[in-house]
């Protein structure tokens, strides 16, 4: 509950502060502002499961621990900004402001309790999204990705309100708990509003996630957004949707289990299928990123579809391994591709990346930690993650599925090492790139978190 | 379970299903304008129409049920639209001072 | 305490190296590995075959999941940990003689490699087995990719995609066979080695497990990887690979396959053996073939590892102390040879047989070494392969006298292989590549002393070791019939 009032109202600090001349104060003011919200977050830590807003909005340790692998991502993706220094048209205040409040956006999705309190987090997470997305004006590959980000956003978002619209109609009540205790006394006679209902807002759902078959746009909006906003959306929009699918199935249609999970677990396999093998072909490294993020929406389902016990801590696991190791990737990329820049534009794809083990020996060295975590390779977070992942498939015994998870893993590690085998092993030449201070601590910090959970993945545990 | 008030007359002179078909068909319409349409405007139209669809069917079951949650919900649906269309049409006019043109199919910079 | 310790030591070592850097580095290297070797010999020391398990250490892992660090040495374990931390040294010795670019990471990596071998051999717990059997494929990756020859990045990566490929299904495997655990489940291997499963399950996990192993070792049909591989990876990734990382393969099959899904051998035991042993003669007629020397004794290493396996597969008390002797034997002979054909290929820049000749007459102590490694993998009486490949043998026959008699053929077409490159390259008039060929320095001496000497003691002493293995291999055996 803090951390939304806090950075509600920080949020409108930022923006009063870029009236300031000076405007290197708003990253240091940002990130303390982060700060307080994640000891604000942790201010509830001991008390149970707490209510508010007439049981609209639930807090508890899940959405505690949900919140704060968001808060981190963020504050490691706001510090990488490096203030938009180099940028003469930025406008940090509102880049900030914007990001401070799609974080309330994330929080209300992930702690609620009412199918309202859902819409409004999806709305305020995205529309601030849009904004970003197009935040670079004069290039039209990032107006071109705001336009599609925002008209299959509003259109994913039109099919969700349906869905909630008919589940109303089926239950007549928009909390969670009302829904469930329809749900729970009508599941031998069908309501098919019910089932149109729910189909329909796990579309609209999905869509925000980014499942096949409704990926089609994160291709071209992951890479024409900004890098920096790229990763915010890949991290933080997907840990916040999959908090909030969770929390939607687990609580409110666990009852009906029989109906959905063979619906979820065809556009799981179909995710995981679309994700990997397209991923394998393309030559810009960013794009490549958009489809692994699509391939690991596909694992991240993969628990939700199978729903045991441990799917609570799998996807936290997932998501939180998932974040840090694309936090990286994307901050090894933003100063090899400012670096490389052809024409002007920065310099995307994979060669970009040739010989920079020989100069750049700490960026290659995250990268690496940063591929291996994302292919799932042990002694990383990624390994155990995927491992509660297909734990809980395992337990289920859906062996079809664990089957093409497992084949599209061994195809994951095709394009993650391609970008590795550049670093290290082809020719090239990358002049030593400068990088702050403190960008230099975040990534280091990242990665050491990445092979930290890889080797104690109890800690995480520990620390629930 | 709590027994709902009863439903004025009024309202049941049109049953509900009318209003679900109505509605439903309204969303169709929309769903239809967006994957169709090539005119950003235009699609947008369509999200919007599918918005009020949804608008609709809210006060229908909210009024068969006597129950103003649903109607509430309408408000909250309105007012983040309003925010929505601002933020789209920025986006769009920005579209068209780069290039003279709302038309998607224009818009073929990022292809993989 | 000691468990932890093995592990330990090559990991800080190999910290240590890549912080210090520069020349010295390679000291630091081989002190570390030696260091690793006196406390397995320690471990040796005190070890009483007849105690099961021992120097065990357990630390909570992932609390909630009944996941745990354990760690302990049986006599199975103690004798390829004895191997590992053997060979290591010798291999980092083997090195002295070039410069590798970046060598602080280059020894680092051979150092990770280690503790992860130790690791795979010392796991009490299937998860952590699991963990080091695919973190031990990490160094040895980059040790080929980034050090090796021309066609390396295609070669690795095949081989990284197929290994990582085959064990994946062998963690969908184990994760299975842990939520059989009854209560509160547990990973612990010995827990595993109780569960009662039927027959159907058992045939699924058992080629979860298969597949994994049988790719790693490499069995015939999943070997495609490995001629490339050894023949593109530098010399000492070479080593590491068929000296040591192969044996985790048929220290799995032995560790867990046999003793977990012994109905599911009884199915398709006879599939694997057959495969096996059509390895050995796959495996074998290839080698004869072959000019390139590296080349050639990667596949005579494929068809030694068949040998074992089938040996493995026979479920008899000799063809699993044949296994593991032949394990010991085969790392040490195959070390050494490549390290010949390293030693051959600096002075002629040629592996290729047709290049080479006359070597004996410019070097007599190389063909010594040589002599004595060779007949090792032949398997003449009095050497390490004699020992081995008879038991071995005894255990297939007692299987069933065809596949004996067909798996003997390894004994000839060995001898005809390894003898005809030892006569092109060695005997003959010197070739122009030959011409000036420097005899042994120490270091090289160094590293080929060691392993005659262990040719010897193996071949006419090996109850050293059987000694140590038996308790343990009975028990195994005693899972596998009850």
């Amino acid at each position: 509950m803090y951390p939304i009032v806090l950075l509600s109202v920080l949020g409108i600090v930022v923006l009063y502060l870029g009236f300031l001349k000076s405007k290197s104060i708003l990253l240091p003011a940002t990130l303390l502002f982060l700060v307080v919200a994640m000891i604000g977050n942790f201010f509830e830590w001991n008390d149970g499961e707490l209510l508010y807003f007439k049981g609209m909005f639930a807090v508890n340790k899940l959405t505690l621990t949900f919140n704060a692998i968001v808060l981190f991502s963020a504050f490691m993706i706001v510090a990488m900004t490096q203030g938009f220094q180099d940028n003469e048209e930025a406008q940090p205040a509102e880049y900030f402001a914007l990001m401070l409040f799609s974080l309330v956006g994330a929080f209300m999705m992930i702690g609620f309790e009412n199918l309202i309190m859902l819409f409004l987090g999806v709305e305020i997470l995205s529309v601030a999204m849009y904004v970003l997305t197009g935040s670079d004006k004069r290039n039209l590959r990032s107006n071109e990705a705001a336009l599609k980000y925002f008209l299959m956003g509003a259109f994913a978002t039109g099919i969700m309100l349906f869905g909630i619209a008919l589940l109303y109609g089926a239950s007549g009540s928009f909390s969670l708990n009302g829904i469930e205790s329809f749900v729970t006394l009508n599941q031998r006679s069908p309501s098919y509003l019910l089932y149109a209902g729910l189909l329909l807002v796990l579309i609209g759902m999905l869509f925000k996630v980014s499942a096949a078959p409704f990926h089609f746009w994160t291709p071209d909006v992951y890479d024409g957004a900004p890098s920096i906003f790229t990763a915010f959306m890949a991290t933080i929009v997907k840990t916040a949707g999959f908090a909030a699918l969770f929390r939607l199935l687990s609580h409110s249609f666990s009852g009906i289990y029989d109906f959905w999970w063979p619906t979820l677990s065809i556009l799981t396999v179909l995710t995981l299928l679309v994700g990997n093998i397209i991923a394998v072909y393309q030559d810009s490294f960013k794009r490549m990123l958009a489809y692994s993020s699509i391939s690991h929406a596909g694992y991240l389902l993969i628990a939700l579809t199978s729903m045991t016990k441990q799917t609570e801590n799998a996807i936290l696991f997932y998501s939180m391994a998932y974040s840090f190791a694309t936090i990286c990737a994307f901050g090894v990329l933003i100063p090899v591709a400012r670096e490389k820049s052809l024409e002007g534009r920065p310099n995307e794809s994979y060669e970009a990346f040739n010989g920079l083990a020989k100069n750049n020996p700490l960026l290659a060295f995250v990268l690496t930690v940063s591929m291996l975590s994302l292919a799932g390779i042990p002694l990383t977070a990624g390994f155990w993650g995927k491992f509660f992942v297909f734990s809980s498939a395992v337990e289920r015994e859906l062996v079809w599925m664990i089957i093409v998870a497992v084949l599209m893993s061994a195809v994951g590690i095709y394009y993650y090492f391609r970008v590795i085998m550049a670093a290290y092993m082809k020719e090239g030449d990358t002049a030593t790139i400068r990088i702050a201070p403190f960008y230099k601590i975040v990534l280091i910090a990242a990665t050491l978190l990445t092979i930290l959970f890889g080797l104690a993945p109890g800690l995480f545990e520990a620390a629930m | 379970m709590i027994q709902p008030p009863a439903i004025p007359e009024i309202i049941q002179l049109i049953p509900l299903k009318s209003y679900l078909i109505l509605s439903t068909a309204l969303f169709v319409i929309g769903i239809i304008g967006v994957l169709t349409r090539r005119n950003a405007i235009v699609i947008f139209m369509s999200v919007e129409l599918m918005l009020n669809s949804v608008n609709l069917l809210l006060i229908a079951f909210s009024s068969y049920r006597s129950d103003p949650t649903g109607q509430v919900f309408v408000f909250f649906i309105m007012a983040v639209a309003a925010a929505e269309v601002a933020v789209g049409l920025a986006i769009i006019v920005m579209i068209y001072r780069n290039t003279r043109t709302i038309d998607i199919n224009f818009l073929k910079k990022l292809k993989g | 305490m000691l468990t932890i310790l093995l592990v330990l030591i090559p990991i800080v070592t190999g910290l240590l190296a890549l912080s210090v850097g520069g020349r010295t580095v390679r000291q630091l290297a081989l002190l570390g590995a030696l260091a690793e070797l006196v406390t397995a010999v320690v471990a040796w020391t005190q070890f009483d075959p007849a105690a099961g398990t021992q120097f065990g250490f357990k630390y909570t892992w992932i609390a909630s999941a009944g996941i745990s660090f354990s760690a302990g040495i049986d006599g199975i374990s103690l004798l390829l940990v004895l191997l590992t931390t053997f060979l290591t040294p010798l291999i980092i010795l083997s090195t002295f003689g070039y410069d590798y670019k970046n060598s602080s990471a280059f020894y680092a990596l051979i150092l990770f490699m280690e503790a992860a071998l130790v690791g795979v051999f010392t796991a009490t717990d299937v998860f952590l087995f699991y963990l080091f059997f695919e973190a031990a494929l990490i160094p040895v990756y980059f040790l080929a990719a980034v050090w090796g020859g021309e066609n390396r990045l295609k070669v690795t990566f095949k081989f990284f995609v197929y290994t990582i490929f085959g064990s994946l299904f062998m963690l969908v495997a184990l994760v299975y066979l842990y939520f059989q655990t009854p209560g509160e489940h547990t990973s612990e291997i010995t827990a595993l080695y109780d569960l009662i499963l039927d027959a159907k399950t058992q045939s699924w996990v058992f080629w979860g497990l298969f597949i994994a192993f049988a790719i790693k070792m490499p069995l015939f049909p999943f070997h495609t990887w490995q001629p490339d591989t050894y023949t593109e990876s530098p010399t000492p990734a070479t080593m590491l690979l068929s000296g040591i990382m192969l044996k985790m393969g048929v220290y799995g099959l032995i560790r867990l396959l046999l003793p977990i899904v012994p109905l599911g051998l009884a199915q398709w035991g006879e599939v694997a053996i057959v495969l096996s042993v059509i390895g050995i003669v796959y495996g074998s007629i290839i080698a004869i073939q072959q000019r390139d020397m590296k080349r050639l004794i990667a596949y005579s290493s494929f068809a030694h590892v068949g040998l074992m396996a089938a040996g493995v597969f026979s479920t008899t008390l000799n063809g699993l102390q044949g296994a593991l002797i032949q394990m010991l034997a085969h790392g040490i002979n195959v070390v050494g040879m490549f390290f010949i054909v390293e030693i051959i290929y600096s002075r002629t820049k040629s592996r290729y047989l047709d290049h080479l000749g006359g070597i004996t007459q410019k070097t007599p102590h190389l063909t010594v070494y040589f002599m004595i490694l060779l007949l090792g993998s032949v398997a003449l009486p009095l050497t390490n392969g004699f020992v081995g490949e008879f038991l071995l043998l005894a255990g297939v026959f007692e299987y069933n006298n065809w596949l004996g008699a067909v798996a003997g053929l390894t004994i000839i077409l060995g001898a005809v292989y390894l003898l005809r490159m030892f006569q092109k390259a060695m005997f003959g008039a010197p070739s122009a590549a030959s011409e000036s060929f420097k005899d042994l320095t120490v270091s090289e001496r160094a590293v080929l002393i060691p392993l005659a000497i262990m040719v010897f003691w193996i071949g006419i002493y090996p109850s050293t070791f059987l000694k140590m293995t038996e308790p343990a291999v009975h028990q195994i055996l005693r899972f596998i019939n009850s």
